[in-house]
């Protein structure tokens, strides 16, 4: 019952997020229902990582607390069913493929991505 | 072994003496307790392991950061940014959407509602 409890009411604190929102954005224009929908946005996608991380581990077979390979496999899966939003910014890391002008994103896999990791390491 | 962070945030809290950049003097711990919480409520052990609950902040602070420049992206074309551009985000995730809907149809009723408890403590104000 307690998880429940604490499923219910746990949620992100609406000045932290807005903090986080204004440092991004560089605005003070954020307004309430903005904020309170950044912090659902981010609690759902929390629950479908931690989901995703258990799912992980049965299939490898092991349990007790998640440890960091687990989240980093299941952001890996959960980037492939493209439900995080790709970065936009080149990496520039090669030839670039688009002149500043082109509006549409030709987006560079994050291959140096620390969270790109293929083996469980920890 | 390496760093599970990314390289956007840093360990230092730094004074205001430098100009503010893209957010890269993000503090640790930012949601740290409420993450812990939130992770047992999802399944997770009642006490997440350190390093878990700080790479899953960083991967919700980069999510967030994402998800807020794309909006700000669609929401420069009509102007200022807007609730509806991060509505527009997640037109694909159903769950998500209805979750928004709903936050927001609650607290525009509580909004309501409170309005009305104040306007009834005017009327009581009066009689007496």
């Amino acid at each position: 019952m307690s998880r429940y409890e604490s499923f219910r009411r746990s949620a992100l604190q609406r000045s932290n997020m807005r903090r986080l929102l204004v440092s991004i954005t560089g605005s003070q224009k954020i307004s309430l229902p903005m904020t309170i929908v950044v912090c659902g946005i981010a609690k759902m996608f929390v629950g479908e990582l931690v989901e995703k991380a258990r799912i992980v581990m049965t299939e490898r077979k092991e349990s007790g607390p998640i440890r960091p390979c687990h989240i980093r496999e299941a952001y890996r899966r959960l980037k492939l069913e493209g439900k995080v939003p790709k970065r936009s910014v080149q990496r520039l890391f090669g030839p670039l493929l688009m002149s500043s002008s082109f509006e549409g994103r030709y987006i560079f896999t994050e291959t140096f991505s620390p969270l790109s990791k293929k083996s469980c390491t920890c | 072994m390496s760093n599970p962070s990314t390289g956007a945030s840093s360990k230092s809290k730094v004074g205001s003496s430098q100009p503010s950049e893209t957010s890269f003097k993000r503090k640790r711990g930012v949601f740290q307790k409420d993450l812990q919480h939130m992770m047992y409520g999802f399944g997770d052990d009642p006490n997440p392991l350190p390093e878990t609950v700080a790479l899953v902040e960083d991967i919700v602070v980069e999510y967030v950061t994402d998800m807020a420049h794309k909006a700000q992206d669609i929401g420069s074309k009509r102007g200022k940014l807007s609730v509806e551009d991060f509505l527009y985000l997640i037109r694909k995730d159903l769950p998500k959407l209805n979750r928004c809907t709903e936050l927001l149809s609650m607290q525009e009723e509580l909004k309501q509602a409170r309005k009305a408890f104040e306007v009834d403590e005017e009327k009581l104000g009066t009689l007496e």
